[in-house]
């Protein structure tokens, strides 16, 4: 049930989605798996569209050199867990965010997705995503992967059960890299990754099912390949659709 | 045959883009790869380099041998990796 407080602050959006669909936002749970350039941009979406309850995991300290694209932190040297609470409290005081300091990894996924409605990629390297990927798989959630370098990013959503998952799509991982990146891309991508969690936890509009969005930033154009499920993905291979 | 090779992001500069390539009959995926300019930004010996995801159709390629099919659509995505 909204209050009138958030009836207000929510005014904009609720001719799109309904009373019905804010309330289906404000009873959500996401996890933000990652509080660096994605995880600014589509945490910060999302707690001001009023999803109820975000959980952020991330194991870093904010360093000088996140600052040109992490949003979410101003001060070095803070966890960068903490700095997402204080932010996202200060931006959306109704709705809850945890913060959990721990490394994502296949000892703690299954404690971080208690209660999870959905996930949001936002991690640095596949070896992490094919963890989230996996348990995606597990739980049977919705997982919305993220990625982006220099100028260029991508945008998918993986339903369990309906389409190909992370694996399918890049079954190996890619050699190790921090690759440089301009802050806005993080914007962008983080956006869309906002953007289609609205729509899977509100069941409005058409997901990147399927789908791979490519956004080539320095000819600012997006290009969008179909993907077909792999029938013998490791990952996703032995599950029935 | 026909066949529509598309190559994305920092690939697309290399590779140019959107292209049609008229291949024999038989052609197999490593054709179309070597016969673009700058294809060792792709392949390294007889395989596909790490950094680069080849999908035909929609599917994601490893064997470099794949046999390719009139109307087959390649697609040439670069390794994002950042968060």
């Amino acid at each position: 049930m909204l209050t009138e407080g958030e009836k207000r602050r929510y005014a904009r959006q609720i001719p799109l989605l309904g009373i019905e669909g804010q309330e289906r936002l404000k009873g959500s749970k996401v996890l933000i798996a990652g509080a660096g350039g994605l995880g600014s941009a589509s945490s910060y979406y999302l707690a001001a569209a009023g999803v109820g309850h975000m959980r952020i995991a991330d194991s870093d300290a904010v360093d000088l050199s996140n600052l040109n694209r992490q949003i979410l932190h101003r001060v070095p040297g803070l966890r960068k867990t903490l700095s997402a609470e204080e932010t996202l409290r200060s931006l959306n005081p109704t709705i809850e965010v945890e913060g959990v300091d721990v490394c994502i990894s296949e000892s703690s996924i299954d404690d971080l997705l208690n209660g999870i409605d959905l996930i949001v990629d936002a991690m640095d390297s596949f070896e992490a995503r094919y963890i989230l990927n996996s348990a995606a798989l597990e739980h049977a959630l919705p997982l919305v992967h993220g990625a982006v370098s220099g100028f260029d990013g991508q945008v998918t959503t993986i339903i369990p059960g309906r389409t190909a998952c992370l694996r399918c799509m890049f079954p190996k991982p890619p050699p190790r890299d921090a690759p440089p990146v301009i802050g806005a891309t993080c914007g962008i991508i983080g956006s869309i990754q906002a953007m289609e969690a609205i729509k899977m936890l509100t069941g409005f509009g058409e997901p990147l099912a399927n789908r791979l969005l490519i956004w080539d930033g320095r000819c600012a154009q997006m290009d969008e390949i179909s993907i077909v499920r792999n029938e013998r993905c490791l990952d996703c291979g032995s599950r029935s659709v | 045959m026909r066949i529509r090779l598309r190559s994305f992001g920092t690939l697309r500069r290399d590779l140019g883009g959107d292209l049609i390539l008229e291949m024999d009959e038989g052609s197999l995926l490593r054709d179309a790869l070597l016969s673009l300019r700058r294809h060792e930004r792709l392949v390294d010996g007889l395989r596909i380099k790490d950094d680069v995801y080849v999908l035909v159709n929609g599917r994601s390629v490893s064997d470099i041998n794949t046999a390719l099919r009139d109307g087959d659509e390649i697609a040439i995505v670069p390794a994002i990796i950042g968060g």
